[in-house]
């Protein structure tokens, strides 16, 4: 009987341990399989029209051209540039290594420029616009907004206006 | 199940054996929780469409795990707000099989940017010779007075047509880019675009 109830409290410990860790670590393991499928590091890849081949990440906008960086400041710091369109939506979001957002910058409040710099750095800078990322790998994505046919090659030369230094 | 614990209790071997089924249990009791993603509390229902205009830069494990599986890389709300449909107005399943409209009021959605995409089950978008995949405020036709009907169907009609794949199943996501604050808060009295039949 002792074997019974021991077994139980060990089947239920581990199914629970189990559950949790799944629940916990599937982000981590989609970021990472993300990333090894794209080997380049600190380095833009600009995303031709959204359609139906593109299958690389699930709910494509089909309204939208993408480029994304996957970064890795666990040895450099980078400086990532680039220009966003006034006429129609844009935005650059920073997800860490959770695919979890942690910040949007996009082009729609009053307040904001079109260009954008931003220093991704560990280690705190002072006089640059820093953003210190919650985890040293993650990716960058920017979305621009493709309104007709006659916009698309306009948004390509935005996105070829995108820029990472390493330091 | 009872066959298991039968075979478990039985089994000299029971310290291999139920770990094993422990840790397969919990891979199924994982699954079925990331799978409810609809019972999240932050989830509601607006007419034909659901989700959540709650979705915070860092969420508890389970909504960060759902959000990857089921729209990776997705932007916080006070960003963007997705809604999903899966069923017409009579709640029946939507289907490739069979044709509907949607139809709405491009006044009634107060955002700056809004659109409505055709995916595929497997969350992709469904391929067609029209490369049609949505509409939004800007490529939608309208009457004078701002209404609008969409065709989903899969042969081609007149119109706005979004193609989708016979006999297959299909869902919609309706994308609220820099919405109206007031909109938002009131989302549940909007009359956002419903889905018929034909």
């Amino acid at each position: 009987m002792r074997r019974i109830y021991i077994s139980a409290l060990l089947f239920i410990a581990t199914a629970l341990l189990t559950q949790w860790l799944v629940i916990k670590y599937v982000p981590y393991l989609v970021h990472a399989i993300a990333a090894h499928r794209v080997p380049q590091r600190n380095q833009w890849i600009n995303n031709d029209k959204t359609d139906a081949r593109m299958r690389r990440v699930v709910l494509p906008n089909p309204d939208f051209k993408y480029s994304a960086l996957f970064y890795d400041v666990s040895e450099h710091d980078i400086t990532i540039t680039g220009t966003l369109p006034d006429s129609s939506y844009a935005s650059v979001a920073f997800y860490n290594n959770r695919c979890q957002p942690y910040y949007v910058y996009n082009n729609l409040s009053p307040n904001r420029k079109g260009h954008f710099e931003f220093l991704i750095s560990k280690n705190a800078v002072t006089g640059t616009k820093q953003l210190r990322p919650e985890t040293n790998t993650g990716v960058i994505i920017c979305r621009y907004l493709v309104k007709n046919d006659s916009s698309f090659n306009i948004i390509k030369t935005y996105q070829q206006q995108l820029a990472c230094t390493v330091k | 199940m009872a066959i298991l614990l039968s075979l478990c209790l039985m089994s000299r071997k029971l310290w291999i054996i139920v770990p094993l089924l422990a840790v397969i249990t919990g891979f199924g009791i994982a699954a079925w929780r990331i799978a409810r993603i609809d019972k999240s509390p932050a989830y509601r229902v607006y007419g034909s469409w659901r989700g959540t205009t709650n979705l915070a830069l860092n969420q508890d494990d389970l909504v960060t795990t759902q959000v990857t599986l089921f729209a990776l890389f997705a932007l916080p709300s006070q960003e963007a707000v997705y809604l999903f449909a899966y069923a017409d107005e009579k709640n029946k399943r939507l289907n490739g099989g069979r044709s509907y409209t949607i139809e709405g009021n491009i006044h009634n959605i107060k955002a700056e940017y809004w659109s409505i995409t055709a995916y595929g089950r497997d969350l992709y978008l469904i391929p067609n010779q029209a490369n049609r995949y949505s509409f939004n405020r800007e490529n939608l036709k309208t009457d004078s007075l701002g209404n609008f009907k969409i065709v989903m169907s899969n042969k081609p009609a007149d119109g706005n047509w979004l193609p989708v794949q016979k006999g297959k199943k299909f869902e919609l996501v309706l994308r609220l880019y820099d919405s109206d604050k007031d909109f938002m808060e009131h989302l549940d009295k909007a009359a956002l675009p419903v889905i018929k039949r034909i």
